[in-house]
């Protein structure tokens, strides 16, 4: 199972004095697949990454990367793997083309065919300072110094802001056809569009902890979805009750709010037994699942607190 | 000029070594160019110094002769020397690793295959690269120039030896910077303290020339390993470059020790 994990972490903790960076973090990233990281600010996304790389050093735990150790053989493992964060700092006095030969040349890289072909399609400037390009072409540039020497696995780390529309979706692009060539893509992000359009398997970090990893078909498949239902006439008031796997959210009128679990079947059919006006079921978004998890953690969190105060 | 981190270091050190080496030459050419209007004042000046305060004549390099060109060449260039280029070392020095994070582009670089150690080892070379380019062109200014003057004789292998003793001084300035670098949480904190260091370090041995109650410990700072007048007018000794190097190298391998094992800023 090892081989085929590009990234494994177990128990990865880091700490910055008191404060928290990520917690027993147990992470696996499969070979070849797009994986989505998903957080809000703060959460311990960037820790997470710069761990991977080495750049900081963990409080305790493991973790390998191409069935590499982090700390041990970290030039190893940069030699296979393609950084890029939110906003790559470079070096402001070479032009774009002037640090891909640099770069280049530090991982062994002669035939800058490849990464000229991908500067064409993102329409990178490549021959401007990059004192002087725009934040969007900077990014350009990283999207390029990361993938030159085609690595086995790229870690990028809110890597698509500052990227107009066009450009992302031509990075997307980039990405699905470096997965089907066996690349894997380690994609950490807070714009759950994204990395629903693009991501395999996501896993959500919350406070520095993982709270869920999966596939988006089986996060999808375990999350609630809403149903509406627009009737001639009020159902009554035990409308539903009986259904398993399905609880009535509201009733105002002749409509009904209905929570879907896994039994939408039966939920049409009590409802057939009244007149039907209309019917809206809500689309799966990772972004409802993703705040729907969130709320459903912090009350649990407040329920706990509660507990232990009253304790 | 970008084939590793070395060169490029280099490349990017090119336009403050140019800088560093005509100005310091120009400065060489202009004192020996004035020298004859010193030797001609002859005994008026040497009366004039001997009743000068000792705290002064500790601070010029102890010299007791500017009609003489040993004395006059130490006491108004070769005495500050190491002084100004210890600007340059304490800049490039802290700003080749702590500098390059608080800028956010040492996370770039390591996110390459290069070990912390190659970029400290790559680093240091290409600052001390650039310390011996800087020197050469001074080296080359002084020669040629005191062979045009009068009375200003400069044998060859003596000024290799003052200047290797004043690479000494220079690498260990730089390898002090370094190894704040790598140790303290800002380039600002490290650029202070080495600024204090170097400018502390002159004063203290001057200090040393003359408070007796510090002629015992005058070996803890630099500037006693430092003596261009002993090189012009006694035997030749590489001692004193040697003690220097010899703490460049101790400095060096501590901030490469340090810079390996912490964490790397983010910004």
């Amino acid at each position: 199972m090892a081989a085929e994990l590009a990234i494994e972490t177990r128990q990865l903790t880091k700490y910055y004095g008191k404060s928290r960076g990520v917690v027993d973090l147990d992470l696996e990233v499969r070979r070849g697949e797009i994986y989505g990281f998903v957080g809000p600010n703060g959460a311990g996304k960037t820790t997470t990454v710069r761990l991977l790389l080495d750049l900081i050093r963990p409080t305790r735990g493991s973790a390998t990367v191409l069935g590499m150790d982090v700390v041990g053989q970290s030039k190893a493992i940069r030699a296979r793997v393609g950084f890029l964060p939110g906003e790559l700092r470079m070096y402001e006095n070479l032009t774009g083309r002037q640090l891909l030969r640099f770069f280049g040349s530090v991982r062994g890289v002669t035939d800058l065919t490849y990464v000229h072909e991908l500067g064409e399609r993102l329409s990178a400037a490549l021959d401007r300072r990059i004192s002087t390009l725009s934040r969007g072409n900077k990014q350009k540039i990283g999207v390029l110094q990361a993938l030159m020497h085609r690595p086995d696995l790229v870690l990028f780390d809110e890597a698509t802001s500052g990227l107009d529309p066009l450009m992302q979706q031509e990075l997307y692009g980039i990405l699905d056809e470096y997965r089907q060539q066996g690349g894997t893509v380690f994609f950490s992000s807070h714009y759950l569009d994204e990395v629903e359009r693009i991501c395999d398997r996501v896993g959500v970090i919350r406070d520095g902890r993982l709270i869920l990893s999966d596939t988006l078909e089986a996060i999808q498949e375990k999350h609630v979805r809403r149903l509406r239902l627009d009737f001639a006439e009020p159902p009554p008031a035990d409308f539903l009750s009986d259904v398993p796997g399905v609880q009535k959210e509201s009733q105002e009128g002749a409509t009904v709010v209905a929570l879907v679990q896994d039994n939408l079947a039966g939920a049409l059919k009590e409802a057939a037994r009244y007149t039907v006006v209309d019917i809206e079921y809500q689309e799966r978004r990772l972004e409802d699942i993703f705040l729907q998890y969130y709320d459903m953690r912090e009350d649990a969190h407040a329920a706990e607190s509660t507990a232990q105060d009253s304790a | 000029m970008l084939r590793n981190l070395l060169l490029k270091t280099l490349r990017d050190q090119r336009i403050p070594v140019l800088a560093y080496g005509l100005g310091l030459g120009a400065l060489a050419l202009l004192i020996i160019a004035i020298y004859p209007t010193f030797a001609e004042g002859g005994a008026e000046m040497e009366a004039a110094m001997e009743n000068l305060p000792e705290a002064y004549k500790a601070f010029t390099g102890g010299v007791l002769s500017l009609t003489e060109f040993d004395g006059y060449l130490v006491s108004q260039y070769l005495i500050i020397l190491p002084l100004i280029l210890a600007i340059f070392a304490i800049i490039e020095g802290t700003g080749a690793l702590r500098g390059e994070e608080e800028r956010g582009t040492m996370e770039a670089l390591l996110s390459l295959p290069i070990s912390r150690s190659q970029v400290v080892l790559h680093k240091a070379a290409a600052a001390l690269l650039s310390l011996v380019v800087v020197l050469l062109i001074i080296g080359v200014v002084l020669w040629v120039s005191a062979g045009f003057v009068e009375g200003a004789t400069l044998a060859i292998d003596r000024l290799g030896v003052i200047l290797l003793n004043t690479f000494g001084m220079g690498a260990l300035f730089y390898c002090f910077s370094l190894f704040l670098s790598a140790s303290l949480p800002s380039r600002r904190l490290a650029g202070v303290i080495g600024a204090v260091f170097a400018v502390g370090a002159y004063f203290f041995d001057a200090m040393a020339d003359i408070v007796e109650n510090l002629h015992d410990y005058r070996f803890l700072g630099p500037f006693n390993y430092f003596d261009p007048l002993a090189i012009l007018k006694e035997d030749l000794s590489f001692q004193d470059s040697g003690v220097l190097l010899g703490a460049s190298l101790v400095l060096l391998i501590g901030a490469m020790l340090i810079f390996r094992r912490r964490d790397i800023a983010g910004i």
